[in-house]
């Protein structure tokens, strides 16, 4: 059974991401070029600051961020929530620069799991308005994340991350502010309908 | 033959079976973490700190100073038990002692939070130095913590009833009558140097069971002392796995106990973790494919 074209089209957009996180896990010169590194940042290569978070330490890793990120990015296209796009880059920059700020004795960070917290966070949110059962997978979701996120701040430094080959430590930063970041664009995504409805004359 | 030469010569042979036979000797070669660390305190009462452990560690791994060597019991063929102790291979030399280091601590750098480890000559350790030593080879070496290794050795020799045949001489050199038993333990003590802190332990346990003759007996003790060591080590780190996953728990449940810190330069990573990221991929693929079903 082909799929139809708008799967397809939902699907392409975090197929991409995950294609090229899986990409850069398999070209270790990649990772080198791609990872947050604080000094490389501070010397100018910014670009880090976006692509960090495609830079994956292990398989696992790699398949817990990338089937979560795909999932609820895969459902917000399909569902046609706005400013998904806005939310990618936003998230992926402002929490690579309160890492920058927060976190000076960290030299390297990589994973997807910030942006995969704020797709997350915003699916979750705009599935608050919507019909019953939607509603409350929605809600549900969201006190899950706030377990979660209680947890990884009541444990700070206290999760080890055993990958593959080398001492991660678990941020628990980048999860916080990717939620954040979720939280300002859908605020900030009803404030700009609002501005365009009221433009458009469809406000009283 | 003279009734008298007739005694004397059953004297002899009587005494002769006596002296080679039935004759049992105990050795041990032992040294403590304890006597190491707490020198002359019959209660060892310390009051340690909060350890701040910084990840990932700097480890060093060192041999507690031997205590030295008891002896219990003589035989006829080898003397005083532990007499010709070094002869025998009890105790461990620098060179074993090294390359055990060398094994358990290649062990220890499969885990992602040890930085490095570092192998203590046991030259640098003094007997009774306690934390007043550590604290210099802290310096020296720039670690954090520290895993003390000590051993007890005990080499128990019986005479079997075959041993009466060694009053034939010959026998002395044929007959395996000399069954020796070596039980040896080993442990393995983690200490945070600077909170004094005990971080957990592992023993590691063997028996070795042989026969031997009088003759070879010294070579068969030590064979079976190196065996003996051999698989004590391996039995403790098979230990020191279990008791490094409990001690992962144990600071997740007593975070008051311990005070984590990642070292300046570590590398941080996202971990949604198993349990999150497995109900938001059951939910969402049960959710697309719902809403697939339905469209």
């Amino acid at each position: 059974m082909a799929l139809p074209l708008q799967y397809l089209k939902a699907a392409r957009w975090p197929g991409l991401v995950i294609l090229i996180a899986l990409i850069i896990r398999l070209q270790p010169w990649l990772q080198t070029v791609l990872i947050y590194n604080r000094e490389a940042i501070l010397e100018g290569e910014i670009w880090r600051l976006t692509t960090g978070h495609l830079v994956h330490f292990s398989s696992t890793q790699l398949f817990l961020d990338g089937a979560v990120f795909g999932v609820t990015a895969y459902i917000i296209e399909s569902r046609r929530y706005p400013y998904l796009h806005e939310l990618y880059l936003f998230s992926a920059v402002v929490i690579s620069m309160l890492m920058l700020w927060l976190l000076p004795d960290m030299a390297y960070y990589g994973g997807l799991s910030g942006i995969a917290m704020a797709t997350t966070t915003y699916l979750a949110l705009h599935g608050l308005r919507e019909s019953a059962p939607w509603r409350k997978l929605s809600t549900f979701v969201l006190v899950l994340i706030i377990v979660k996120m209680s947890m990884e701040l009541s444990n700070e430094h206290l999760i080890f991350v055993d990958y593959e080959n080398d001492a991660i430590a678990t941020v628990s930063l980048s999860h916080l502010s990717g939620v954040v970041c979720a939280w300002i664009v859908y605020i900030w995504s009803d404030r700009i309908n609002i501005l365009i409805n009221l433009k458009a004359g469809k406000l009283n | 033959m003279s009734p008298l030469r007739k005694y004397t010569l059953t004297i002899i042979l009587a005494i002769f079976m006596v002296a080679t036979g039935g004759c049992a000797t105990q050795s041990r070669y032992y040294s403590s973490s304890v006597d190491y660390l707490y020198p002359g305190k019959t209660e060892p009462v310390e009051s340690p700190t909060i350890p701040v452990m910084k990840i990932p560690m700097k480890v060093g791994i060192a041999f507690v100073p031997d205590a030295g060597w008891q002896s219990r019991g003589t035989s006829f063929w080898h003397g005083a038990a532990g007499n010709s102790g070094s002869e025998r291979g009890l105790g461990l030399t620098e060179n074993q002692k090294t390359e055990l280091m060398q094994k358990v601590g290649g062990y220890f750098r499969k885990y992602p939070y040890i930085g490095s480890i570092e192998v203590i000559p046991s030259a640098y350790l003094i007997a009774k130095g306690s934390f007043t030593n550590l604290d210099q080879i802290r310096t020296m070496y720039g670690i954090d913590g520290i895993v003390l290794l000590s051993y007890d050795q005990v080499q128990f020799t019986d005479e079997g009833a075959s041993s009466f045949l060694y009053w034939t001489i010959i026998g002395a050199y044929l007959v395996p009558g000399e069954k020796n038993t070596t039980q040896t333990m080993m442990d393995a003590v983690v200490y945070d140097i600077k909170s004094h802190k005990m971080l957990f332990r592992a023993p590691g346990l063997s028996q070795v069971k042989g026969s031997a003759t009088p003759v070879n007996l010294s070579e068969e003790l030590r064979k079976n002392g190196e065996t003996g060591f051999d698989l004590a080590s391996q039995d403790m780190i098979t230990n020191l796995d279990t008791q490094l996953s409990l001690f992962k728990e144990k600071i997740k449940q007593a975070p008051q106990e311990y005070k984590i810190i990642n070292r300046p330069g570590y590398t941080g990573g996202g971990n949604i973790g198993w349990w999150f990221g497995f109900i938001l991929i059951l939910a969402g693929t049960a959710t697309i494919w719902r809403y697939h079903y339905n469209t």
